[in-house]
């Protein structure tokens, strides 16, 4: 007996206590990460009454977030999935993010073309009630899917669809009919809203129209990736951009040449970046032409403290408008 | 002619050529060295331990350059320190703090989110974005490398050839290691704007060996390996233009080609 309980036993047991704690904390771990996803439910879902319900809506980018939020009002709850300042062609969900899909009602996604992961995902969550909803198909395909005018070496298609304004009216419209239809009752508030960001929106379209009618200039050069695809096509302005369809891709040493070419040929003074990218490569172009380096945004970047603001992608838009006017030279 | 010879009106593509053809002296000259002293993949260790350095300063906000010469030049020094105190192998060695700074570099790009697109940079070279200052540090530097080289001439060609005969004469062969290994670790931080971290290797290793092919004396060899380079890195960078391929692709498969010419041409002399 007296072996038993010797220094074999106290090894063995500081063995076993040791490995008990480290799964005990593997569990919990594992678990809390379960626990965290699920809120505690309001207590109005636990009678279920008209007035209180809200949509639970999970959007990936903030375009999509704020036209769902002009749509739902306090009818809403949305959340966006991609964090703000983070490069959305290089983002790819976590499992945690899974759990809090399966929670909401709609899932607003742009396409395969800006999220290629969607159809991984897809079959990862299984909550029946979730719609999915895919806002690339208000395009038209054969009429308005473009393919990258002005950047090089690319077949792929923009997904950078929310530039063009009179397609996010398109994506009101889908959003009024899918909530619409979740919520039947609040139907004729949705379709309200919706109107009242229509409005909006082709206010700033004859804005963008009118201001960029007559400039001295209609080649604009993007020192990243060719964003701004949509926003050019609708204009009537030509996008020459370093990069293709991501920021990843790097463009050849002749690419960089020709561009440099073009932009002392056309006396273009201006080279614009996203404000989150890297601007090493624009720097170097800059320099190369004297030209200046300006931000314009695509309207997903934003700083993460200006998060709840309303309206913030049409803000983004109209210092866009003002920065191109001025690169452009437009009267 | 006037299209062909107008890349060199950009001022990008000077840089390029500067910072190129001095990493290219140091490299040819170094190679040689290592080389002979069965150290080669030496570079390529201390390559991946750069790739470290360069995560550090671009998650830190410093001038990645400077980070990664800094990291660099402690690694190689614990390196040299490491395999005299252990007595492992050196390609031990290597192979343990490659993948040590391999695997500090991935975590430190995984912490933070936003610096992937400008690590690729410097994993395969970018010679569009070399700045003037990298043009000044690697002129300096390699300046600096053959001066070295000049002074501790008798040294290193000593301990190369015969240890033995150098610790009688009183040369210390642990020194000239750590010497030529820290050399080596500065040599390749400059290469990598140029061809990238995991192409730098080949700056060090090709012309070295092409020029020990046809050498008849250790002169030669270090004259052959420098003229080599310099050719290589010119003509790669050129092409790279020319053709519209990557820089370091065209340098690294023009030195290999030339390489393979001249193992054919002088095993046909030789019979």
């Amino acid at each position: 007996m007296k072996n038993f309980f010797g220094p074999g036993f106290r090894r063995s047991a500081g063995f076993f206590l040791g490995l008990g704690i480290f799964l005990l904390v593997i569990t919990c771990s594992l678990a809390k990460t379960t626990w965290t996803t699920f809120p505690p439910s309001p207590p109005g879902n636990y009678f279920p009454c008209h007035s209180a319900k809200k949509l639970k809506i999970v959007a990936t980018i903030l375009p999509l977030q704020e036209f769902a939020q002009a749509v739902c009002q306090e009818k809403g709850e949305i959340d966006l999935l991609i964090p703000p300042g983070v490069d959305i062609h290089s983002w790819s969900p976590r499992p945690s993010h899974l759990q809090d899909l399966a929670q909401a009602d709609c899932f607003l996604f742009v396409g395969k073309d800006l999220e290629p992961w969607i159809s991984e995902i897809r079959n990862s969550v299984t909550a029946s009630s979730l719609r999915w909803v895919e806002v690339a198909q208000v395009l038209n395909v054969q009429k308005d899917r473009i393919s990258l005018p002005g950047a090089y070496h690319s077949h792929h298609h923009d997904p950078h669809l929310w530039l063009d304004f009179e397609i996010d009216v398109k994506i009101i419209d889908l959003l009024v009919d899918v909530f619409s239809e979740v919520l039947p009752e609040e139907a004729a508030y949705f379709r309200q809203n919706g109107q009242r960001y229509q409005d909006e929106l082709e206010k700033l379209d004859k804005l963008y129209a009118a201001s960029l009618a007559n400039c001295r200039q209609r080649i604009f050069v993007v020192g990243g990736h060719a964003a701004f695809g949509y926003l050019a096509h609708r204009y009537g302005l030509q996008q020459i951009a370093l990069s293709g369809v991501t920021p990843n891709a790097h463009p050849s040493t002749r690419t960089f040449v020709e561009i440099i070419k073009l932009m002392k040929n056309n006396n273009i003074k201006t080279v614009f970046v996203d404000p989150f990218s890297p601007i090493r490569l624009a720097k170097a172009l800059a320099a190369e032409t004297g030209a200046t380096i300006v931000t314009l945004n695509p309207g997903v970047l934003f700083p993460p403290e200006k998060k709840d603001q309303p309206g913030i992608f049409l803000s983004i838009m109209r210092e866009n408008l003002e920065k191109l006017k001025n690169a452009l030279g437009c009267q | 002619m006037e299209t062909v010879w107008s890349i060199f009106h950009y001022g990008f593509f000077q840089r390029a050529l500067l910072a190129g053809l001095s990493v290219g002296i140091s490299c040819a000259l170094l190679g040689v060295f290592l080389i002979l002293r069965k150290a080669a993949m030496i570079g390529h260790g201390l390559a991946h331990v750069s790739f470290a350095g360069v995560a550090i300063g671009l998650s830190l906000g410093w001038l990645p350059l400077l980070s990664a010469l800094f990291f660099t030049v402690i690694t190689a020094g614990v390196l040299v320190k490491i395999r005299q105190k252990t007595g492992l192998y050196s390609d031990t060695v290597i192979a343990l703090v490659s993948s040590f700074g391999f695997a500090l570099g991935i975590l430190l790009v995984s912490l933070s989110q936003r610096i992937n697109v400008e690590l690729f940079s410097y994993l395969f070279g970018d010679i569009l974005t070399i700045s003037s200052l990298e043009v000044i540090v690697s002129i300096l530097l390699a300046l600096s490398l053959v001066i070295i080289i000049i002074v501790y001439f008798r040294e290193f060609l000593y301990t190369t050839f015969d240890p033995e005969a150098a610790q009688v004469a009183g040369i210390s062969g642990d020194k000239v290691e750590l010497l030529l290994t820290v050399l080596s670790g500065i040599t390749v931080v400059l290469g990598m704007k140029v061809v990238g971290i995991l192409l730098v290797v080949s700056l060090m290793v090709i012309p070295a060996a092409s020029a020990l092919r046809i050498a008849r004396t250790f002169r030669q060899a270090l004259l052959g390996a420098v003229v080599f380079s310099l050719g290589e890195i010119f003509i790669g960078l050129c092409l790279s233009f020319w053709l519209d391929i990557p820089a370091a692709a065209a340098i690294v498969l023009l030195s290999f080609g030339l390489y393979i010419l001249i193992v054919l041409l002088t095993k046909r002399s030789a019979q």
